[in-house]
C-alpha cells in the first residue's frame, strides 16, 4: 500500500484540495482507496475566519479511518472496525462508503497511532492511503511513504518570502539518507541549554559524527558548532528525519546553518529521508477587514506565484493545482515520475 | 507527585492559568505554570526537563494563533514526549472540533470542569457530548417533589372544601362532545376501527369534518412536506454540548420556555437550543383557532401562525427530538378540546398537563358551563395518567387583581387534590394592568412579586411556578432590555424558592411572527448571567412587601368566601366574582350550550 501525506505550511495553503485531486485521479485508476487524517478535515467553514472551505466526497469503497463523533456527518458506510485508538471527537473507526458521498476525518494524531491504523487499512485491502495533514503540522507524516507539501499567500502575501520559505523547507527534504557512523555521539532532542552543554562535552571528547534525535532547535546546533565544528570536519552531522527539522525550526534558518555546515566541511545528512512528491501553490488568502471584523477570500497573482517557488525548488515538482493540474498527478505523487522527465 | 506544565502561549494573559495552577495544585498535583509569551520551543524544552504527565495550554483563538498551536503539538511529537505526555488545550473560541484538528489529545469547551480535567490527567478518555449523555443520563425531574399539599390556612381550606363539593356535584352526570371525542380518541390510539373514526367525526365542526371526509385543510394550514422531514435529522444532528443548567448550583427552580411557532420543525429547532442554553423543560403552546373549533386535525401539520397545531404526530414528532430529559409541558386549559389534549399529550409522551377552569373560561375563551364540565373530566385523566397539571393564572393581564386570579388557582389546586392529581398553581409577575392603574408598583417590581410568592406559603404547601413568562408587560422592543427584565424576574422567582420559572425570549411579545433564536439566547444567557451574579445570596424585599403579601391574603379569603357564599361556582364565574367585567374580564362564549347529560 503506498501512502501519501498532504502536508502544508500553513492553514489554507490547499492540503484538502491536493488530496481530493489526487483522489479523483485514483479513483479513476481503479485503486483500492483509503483516506484519514491527522487532524480534523470536514467542515463546511474555516473554524477561525468563517470562509468555505473543500469538504471530502468519496466514492463507493472507500475506506476512512475517522472519529466516531464525526460519523453523523458522513455518507452512508458500514463500519468495519472500532480502534482502541482515542481522539477528542471518539474511538477511531474504520469503515467503508458503501454510496457516495461526504466524508468528515478526524483521525489518529500521533505517528505510532497512525502506524497502527495503516495496517490495518493495508490488510482490509487498500492500496493507496490518503494521509490528510492539519495546518502546518507535519509531525505524524513520516509514517507515510510520499509527501505533498502545499505553500500558498495564506502562509505569506509576499511572493518572495513564502518561495524562499518553501525552498528553504523542501531541501530538508532532500538532504542525503545516511547510516550513523560507529562511535558518533547521539543527543536526543537539542533544546536546552543543558543539552547544549552536554552535547560540547561529547563532541570536543572526541567522536565520530554527531547524531541528533527528536526536535533540535537550529540556533543551539549552530551555538555547538561555533564552538565545535574543527571537532565535525570531514564528519556527518546527521538528522533524524527532515520532518523533525521542518518542524523544530523555521528551514531558512536550517538553510543558513546548513550552508555553514558545508562551509565547515561538516556533511549533513539524515538517518530516515521523506520522498517529496510534490510541491503545490495556492495563489488565495482570508484578508482581514479590521472595521467590520471580517475576512474575505483574496488573491495573489497566481502566475507569479508558480514560477517563483518554481524557481526555488529544484528537488520535486510544483504545480497549481487549479490553475494547471498536472495531468500525470497520479504518477507524481506515487513517485513514478522524475522530475527531470 | 505528578507534574503538569501549564503554558499561556499568550503575550499577555494567563489567568486561566493562574487558576488551573491553583486549582491543581489543591488537587495534589506539580503544577509548573510557564510565563505568558513562552514559545513553544521553550515550552517543550520545559517538559523535557520536568517530565510532566500533562501539558495544558490556554490560548484565545485567532488568526496565526491556530498554527502555533499545531507547532508545539508537531514540536512535543518530535520531541519524543507523547507517549508520556498528554496535551490538553482550552481557551476561548476553541472547540473539540478545532482540539482534534491541532492534534491535542484533550479538549477543555467552556468554562472549567476540573472533573473532566483530572479524568484526562489520570488518562481516562475525554467524553464527547454524546458519550457524557450516555455515561451520564439525566433523570427528569418532578416539579411537585418534596411538596405535602397540606392546607395551612384552615379558612381558605374549608371555603375551598365547599366550592369544589359544589364543582364535582353540579358536573356529575355532565358530559360534552369534548369528552365523548376525548375517550373515542383513547379507543382510536390503539383500534383502527373505521366505526370510531366515523363517530369521532360526526362530533366535530364543519371545518374539522371537511378535513377528514374531503381532505380540507383549514384556511392556512399546510402539511409538512418530506423534503422538510428529511432534512430536519441532519439540521439538528452534530455534536452538542453537555447540558449546563441555567441554575448555577441550586436544585431549583427549574427552568422552562415556551414554544409554538406554528411549525413543528421550528419548535424543534428552538427546543434544542433551549436545551443547549441549559433549560429544564419546554411548553407547547397551541393556536387559539384550535381551542374555538370542536375537534382536532390529525398528521404532520404547519401554519403560519401562533401556536403549534395539537395532532398526536405533531406531538410525537417534536417530542422525539427533544433530550430524554427535558421536562415536557402540553398546554390544555381552554377550548373546546380540552380533554382530548390530556390524551394526545399523554399518549406523546408529555410529563405535565396544563388545565385552568376559570381562566379558560373567560375572555376569548370557553364558557364556563362547559369548561368546567370539562376541566373536571380532565383533571381526572391527568389523575388516571399520573401527571401533575400546572394552573397558569395569566386572567391577571387581562386587569383581573390579582387577589381574584389566586382564587381561582386554588380552587383548581383543591378541585385537582380531591380527584387525585398533583396540581402546580402559576401565579403571574408581572406589571399587570391592575397594578399600573393602582400603582401598586410604582416605586419596584421586587415587593409586590414577593408578595405574590410568599402569600402561597401561608395557604398550602405546594409546587408554585411563576409564569407565562415572569415579567410579563414589562418587556419592550429593546431585546437587551427586555432580557434583562426577564432575567431578573427570574433572579427574584428564585430567590423566593420556587418550584419553576417560565421566562420568555427577549422577542416574545414584538417579534411580530415566531421569535427568533438569538432574542431566545438573549433571555437564556442573560438568566444564567444573573443567577450566577447572585448565587445562593437571595434579594431582599421591604417591609412593604409584608403588607402588600397581608393585602393578597385578605383579598383571596373575600374572593372565596363571596364564592362559597354563592354556592355556584360556573354562576360565580358569569358573575364576575373571578374577574368581573368592570376589571376587563367577560366570562367565554365558546360552546355555550353544549353541557349533556350523560347517559349511564
Amino acid at each position: 500500500m503506498h501512502t501519501i501525506g498532504f502536508a502544508g505550511t500553513a492553514k489554507n495553503t490547499g492540503k484538502t484540495t491536493a488530496a481530493l485531486q489526487v483522489l479523483d485521479r485514483a479513483a479513476e485508476a481503479g485503486l483500492c482507496l483509503a483516506v484519514t487524517s491527522i487532524g480534523y478535515d470536514g467542515e463546511q467553514r474555516d473554524h477561525v475566519t468563517g470562509l468555505p472551505k473543500p469538504r471530502y466526497a468519496l466514492p463507493a469503497g472507500t475506506l476512512l479511518a475517522t472519529a466516531e463523533q464525526t460519523l453523523p456527518v458522513c455518507g452512508r458506510l458500514e463500519i468495519l472496525e472500532t480502534s482502541p485508538i482515542r481522539t477528542i471527537l471518539g474511538q477511531v473507526v474504520i469503515a467503508r462508503m458503501t454510496e457516495p458521498g461526504p466524508a468528515a476525518l478526524a483521525g489518529p494524531n500521533t505517528r505510532a497511532d497512525i502506524e497502527t491504523i495503516l495496517a490495518r487499512l493495508q490488510a482490509l485491502g487498500a492500496e493507496l492511503c490518503l494521509l490528510d495533514g492539519a495546518l502546518n503540522r507535519m509531525a505524524p507524516m513520516m509514517a507515510a511513504d510520499g509527501l505533498v507539501l502545499s505553500t500558498g499567500a495564506a502562509f505569506d502575501e509576499d511572493i518572495a518570502v513564502l518561495a524562499a520559505h518553501v525552498g528553504a523547507l523542501a531541501e530538508l527534504f532532500a538532504l542525503p539518507r545516511q547510516s550513523p557512523p560507529a562511535g558518533a555521539l547521539v543527543t536526543q532532542s537539542l533544546l536546552t541549554p543543558g543539552s547544549v552543554e552536554t552535547a560540547l562535552n561529547g563532541l570536543l571528547s572526541g567522536v565520530s559524527g554527531w547524531v541528533l534525535r527528536g526536535a533540535v532547535s537550529p540556533r543551539l546546533v549552530a551555538a555547538v558548532l561555533e564552538k565545535a565544528a574543527p571537532a565535525l570536519q570531514d564528519r556527518e552531522l546527521l538528522f533524524e528525519d527532515p520532518v523533525k527539522l521542518a518542524v523544530s525550526g523555521d528551514p531558512r534558518a536550517w538553510a543558513r546553518l546548513l550552508q555553514q555546515a558545508h562551509a565547515m566541511a561538516i556533511r549533513p545528512g539524515l538517518l530516515a529521508t521523506l520522498p517529496l512528491r510534490l510541491v503545490t501553490v495556492n495563489p488565495f488568502y482570508p484578508r482581514y477587514w479590521q472595521r467590520d471584523y471580517r475576512y474575505e477570500a483574496a488573491y495573489v497573482d497566481a502566475g507569479r506565484l508558480l514560477i517563483s517557488v518554481q524557481a526555488a525548488i529544484t528537488s520535486a515538482p510544483v504545480a497549481d493545482l487549479i490553475a494547471s493540474p498536472p495531468p500525470d498527478l497520479l504518477k507524481i505523487v506515487l513517485g513514478e515520475y522524475n522530475c527531470s522527465d | 507527585m505528578k507534574t503538569v506544565l501549564l503554558a499561556p502561549l499568550d503575550p499577555v494573559h494567563d489567568n486561566a492559568i493562574k487558576l488551573l495552577k491553583r486549582k491543581l495544585t489543591d488537587a495534589g498535583y506539580r503544577a509548573v505554570a510557564l510565563p505568558p509569551g513562552s514559545t513553544e520551543e521553550e515550552v517543550v524544552a520545559q517538559a523535557l526537563e520536568e517530565h510532566p504527565i500533562a501539558i495544558l495550554v490556554s490560548r484565545t483563538l485567532g488568526y496565526k494563533v491556530a498554527e502555533t498551536l499545531g507547532h508545539l503539538v508537531d514540536l512535543a511529537e518530535a520531541a519524543g514526549l507523547r507517549p508520556q505526555t498528554r496535551l490538553g488545550v482550552g481557551g476561548m473560541a476553541i472547540t473539540r472540533e478545532l482540539g482534534a484538528e491541532l492534534g491535542f489529545d484533550g479538549c477543555f469547551v467552556g468554562s472549567l470542569d476540573m472533573a473532566e480535567l483530572l479524568g484526562f490527567l489520570e488518562g481516562h478518555a475525554i467524553a464527547g457530548p454524546a458519550e457524557m449523555a450516555q455515561t451520564a443520563p439525566r433523570s427528569r425531574p418532578d416539579v411537585t417533589a418534596g411538596f405535602t399539599y397540606a392546607w395551612r390556612d384552615a379558612t381558605i381550606a374549608g371555603m375551598l372544601d365547599q366550592i369544589t363539593d359544589q364543582i364535582l356535584a353540579w358536573t356529575a352526570g355532565k358530559t360534552s362532545p369534548a369528552i365523548a371525542r376525548a375517550e373515542l380518541r383513547a379507543e382510536m390510539l390503539t383500534d383502527p376501527d373505521p366505526d370510531l373514526r366515523e363517530r369521532y367525526i360526526a362530533l366535530c365542526d364543519a371545518e374539522i369534518q371537511a378535513f377528514y371526509r374531503q381532505g380540507t385543510l383549514p384556511l392556512g394550514v399546510r402539511r409538512l412536506e418530506e423534503s422538510e422531514l428529511a432534512a430536519l435529522p441532519g439540521a439538528t444532528a452534530g455534536t452538542r454540548p453537555p447540558f449546563e443548567s441555567l441554575r448555577h448550583g441550586r436544585q431549583k427552580p427549574l427552568f422552562f420556555v415556551q414554544y409554538g411557532t406554528g411549525c413543528p420543525i421550528m419548535d424543534i429547532t428552538h427546543i434544542r437550543l433551549a436545551e443547549d442554553w441549559g433549560v429544564d423543560g419546554v411548553l407547547h403552546f397551541d393556536p387559539s383557532w384550535g381551542a374555538q373549533r370542536e375537534g382536532l386535525l390529525e398528521g404532520l401539520l404547519t401554519h403560519e401562525h401562533d401556536g403549534t397545531i395539537v395532532t398526536l404526530d405533531n406531538l410525537r414528532l417534536i417530542r422525539q427530538y427533544m433530550n430524554p430529559a427535558t421536562l415536557w409541558n402540553v398546554r390544555g386549559h381552554r377550548g373546546l378540546n380540552t380533554p382530548e389534549t390530556q390524551v394526545l399529550a399523554q399518549a406523546a409522551g408529555a410529563d405535565l398537563l396544563k388545565i385552568n377552569i376559570p381562566y379558560g373560561s373567560t375572555g376569548g375563551g370557553t364558557d364556563p358551563a362547559r369548561l368546567t364540565v370539562d376541566g373536571v373530566h380532565s383533571l381526572r385523566l391527568a389523575a388516571r395518567y399520573g401527571l401533575p397539571f400546572d394552573i397558569p393564572g395569566n386572567d391577571e393581564l387581562s386587569g383581573v387583581p390579582p387577589q381574584k386570579t389566586f382564587a381561582g388557582l386554588l380552587i383548581m389546586v383543591m378541585l385537582g387534590l380531591k380527584l387525585g392529581a398533583r396540581p402546580i398553581p402559576k401565579p403571574l409577575l408581572c406589571y399587570s394592568p391592575y397594578m399600573t392603574i393602582e400603582g401598586l408598583m410604582d416605586a419596584d417590581f421586587v415587593d409586590m412579586n414577593f408578595a405574590k410568592l410568599r402569600v402561597w406559603q401561608e395557604i398550602v404547601d405546594a409546587p408554585v411556578w411563576p409564569g407565562e413568562p415572569v415579567g410579563f408587560m414589562t418587556h419592550s422592543p429593546e431585546r437587551v432590555q427586555s432580557a434583562i427584565t426577564t432575567a431578573a424576574h427570574a433572579a427574584l422567582a428564585s430567590s423566593a424558592g420556587v418550584a419553576a420559572v417560565t421566562i420568555a425570549s427577549s422577542d416574545e411579545a414584538y417579534s411580530k411572527g415566531p421569535i427568533s433564536a438569538p432574542a431566545r439566547v438573549d433571555s437564556l444567557r442573560a438568566t444564567r448571567e444573573l443567577l450566577r451574579f447572585f448565587g445562593p445570596a437571595d434579594i431582599q424585599p421591604t417591609p412593604r412587601a409584608e403588607e402588600l403579601q397581608a393585602q393578597l391574603h385578605a383579598g383571596i379569603t373575600a374572593t372565596l368566601n363571596a364564592i362559597a357564599r354563592r354556592g355556584d361556582f360556573v354562576a360565580a364565574i358569569y358573575e364576575g366574582l373571578l374577574g368581573s367585567q368592570e376589571d376587563g374580564l367577560y366570562p367565554g362564549r365558546t360552546g355555550r350550550g353544549s353541557v349533556m347529560t350523560a347517559a349511564n
